[in-house]
């Protein structure tokens, strides 16, 4: 599974009890994902791909949307190097 | 003279035009503006037929019109009340029935939602959404760009007095049914003041608004910095719930008084990069609304030397009436004092016939003080229980607001905060009845019975587990239409974190069920997990 569609399952599943979203759709605004909803994605991500996730990349711009969660799952794997 | 709320920001107007009084973000408005275009907002309000002691409802995301709305309502001699946007529909269509809201001040994001409250409401004007927004026959649309170019300037010549609503803030109760705590401008503006004395509010400084309107720290930062003339900073939600922008916007924006609930300043702790953002500038972090867990406070204080941490301890009803600046903590303490009583404030430790307890001894918390409210909105039946009047002197009538927490005197003044006398509970600062959560589940069609519970979260705060019993015939999989109708039927903090089917509820000798051994349950199945997770770096 592309790591997009992973992360939109999660979200979707078990932060959103099953209502759809878009991927550049804003998680973060009212009734959507709650702050105890974004600790745990973060601590879904870290255990699925095992990074970690520092506090400082905790943001707004980074975790705004499954896109931008994407697109900083990918820069963290590259910067990891290929998996050996 | 100041008197009514928005006399504040009036005289902080004409004392200094220019200096800021709020921000969003990029969004600014100075004091004079401010003052102008919530006068203007008052003018609109009362074209469209608003009067003196009218209920009108905001409903809107954190932005720089939360403040225009506040003050324009109240100019307008109405009571604002705040619509939670994260609410299910039909709670916001109970709360607009209840208190009869036919005004609403909005903006376009929340369209979707206010079509449907327009439907099943009797709201007939709706301000601050684009003009051509489909809203149903009848009602009238005012968009901003209309409201500032209103007639006049100048506040509109209301008979308005400090006994009047300011506003209504609607809570949990526990048969499910919301309650509006009353305030008046006199409750709320004693209490705006004492604060801005408290913490010696100056011109300079920056508050910031974290809390959500409906909810009654935002009291104090709206209104104590209107007071004293400083600025505040709104932060939008989505800040709230990533510490590490959050931290950078206390930074960025050099907020001088933080006040808000333990959960938000332990997130702040966790995962805020506090090292990495220059917070010199913050002074007073103030927290309430529910206990500091002690470990995490103590760290946070190691971290952040220069800033005081004081906790204001009050139930909405009154406001704030005692408050304790944070003296370090040793490392064995298990509690930390709320304070004393403000000076302005009498209590009263009463057992259960009203009567004071020794001193010294654990009793309810009754209070007397010019910042409690008025009352709850239209309901006798709670009005009857929640104050205790005594008559010293004949002739004069003493009242009292009975806060239903435990405490206990210690001799120096310093009351303790032990518990309550009911279930109410506290999730990231916000009160939920467990009662209210089990009546919510009851009503889905598949369940039974159902038990609801509260166990400390890993984090600090605590989370709510509802266990059900299902009606004979339904089968397992009713799981997903539970969660679903939670959701749907309660606020989101206040909607389970998990929701357990069981085949029987363990019972009392008295045939109750024994809510005390599902907690120990879930306590020791929590405690597992844990264990087996192992501690996380």
């Amino acid at each position: 599974m592309k790591s997009e569609e992973q992360i939109a399952n999660f979200v979707i599943q078990e932060l959103l009890d099953g209502r759809t979203v878009e991927s550049d759709e804003n998680l973060l605004r009212d009734g959507f994902v709650d702050s105890l909803g974004m600790i745990r994605l973060v601590a879904y991500i870290e255990e699925s791909w095992g990074i970690e996730v520092p506090p400082d990349h905790f943001t707004i711009e980074n975790f705004r949307s499954i896109d931008t969660i994407t697109r900083y799952l990918d820069r963290a794997l590259g910067e990891r190097g290929p998996s050996s | 003279m100041i008197f009514l709320l928005p006399h504040a920001i009036d005289e902080a107007a004409e004392r200094a035009p220019e200096k800021l009084a709020m921000r969003c973000l990029e969004d600014t408005l100075s004091y004079a503006a401010l003052s102008e275009r919530s006068n203007k907002l008052a003018r609109t309000l009362y074209k469209l037929g608003v009067r003196r002691s009218d209920r009108v409802g905001i409903f809107l995301h954190k932005c720089i019109e939360i403040p225009v709305a506040l003050h324009g309502i109240m100019k307008a001699g109405a009571a604002y009340v705040p619509l939670d946007t994260a609410a299910p529909t039909e709670r916001l269509v109970e709360i607009i029935r209840d208190c009869g809201i036919r005004h609403l001040v909005t903006a376009d994001d929340n369209c979707a939602v206010v079509a449907k409250l327009s439907e099943m409401t009797e709201i007939d004007s709706v301000i601050g959404v684009n003009a051509s927004t489909p809203l149903g026959t009848g009602i009238t649309i005012i968009p901003w760009t209309e409201v500032d170019a209103a007639d006049g300037a100048t506040t509109p010549r209301i008979k308005i007095l400090e006994s009047d609503l300011a506003y209504i803030m609607y809570t949990s109760g526990s048969t499910g049914r919301p309650k509006g705590i009353m305030h008046t401008h006199h409750s709320s503006l004693s209490f705006s003041r004492w604060a801005a004395h408290e913490y010696k509010l100056q011109p300079d400084d920056v508050l910031s608004n974290h809390a959500p309107l409906h909810f009654d720290l935002s009291i104090l930062d709206f209104f104590s910095g209107a007071v004293a003339g400083c600025s505040t900073s709104i932060i939008p939600e989505e800040y709230t719930k990533l510490p590490a922008s959050y931290c950078k916007l206390i930074a960025d924006h050099g907020i001088t008084v933080l006040y808000t609930v333990p959960f938000a300043l332990v997130q702040l702790l966790l995962r805020g990069s506090i090292e990495k953002h220059d917070l010199s500038r913050l002074r007073w972090a103030i927290f309430g609304g529910e206990p500091f867990p002690l470990k995490h406070l103590r760290e946070l204080m190691r971290r952040l030397p220069h800033v005081r941490f004081d906790n204001i301890y009050g139930p909405a009803e009154v406001n704030g009436v005692t408050h304790y600046t944070v003296e370090p903590i040793a490392e064995n303490a298990d509690a930390i004092p709320i304070g004393p009583l403000a000076r302005s404030a009498e209590g009263l430790i009463a057992d259960e016939h009203d009567e004071p307890v020794a001193q010294g001894d654990i009793g309810e918390l009754l209070v007397r003080t010019p910042t409690m409210m008025q009352g709850y909105w239209a309901r006798d039946d709670l009005n009857a229980h929640a104050f205790y009047t005594r008559r010293r002197i004949d002739g004069v009538d003493e009242t009292f607001y009975r806060t239903g927490d435990l405490v206990r005197e210690d001799g120096r003044g310093m009351l303790w905060f032990l518990g309550r006398k009911d279930r109410q509970v506290k999730v990231r600062g916000y009160r939920v009845e467990l009662d209210e959560v089990e009546a919510a589940m009851v009503i889905a069609n598949n369940v039974e019975e159902a038990a609801a519970i509260a166990i400390p979260a890993v984090e600090g705060s605590q989370r709510i587990i509802a266990m059900v019993t299902l009606k004979p015939g339904t089968d397992e999989s009713a799981l997903e239409s539970l969660v679903r109708h939670a959701r749907a039927t309660l606020p989101a903090y206040a909607t389970p974190s998990e929701i357990a089917i069981r085949e029987a509820f363990p019972r009392t000798t008295t045939g109750k069920i024994d809510r005390k051994s599902l907690r120990d349950e879930a306590l020791f199945s929590a405690a597992q997990t844990s264990e087996q997770r192992g501690p996380r770096a």
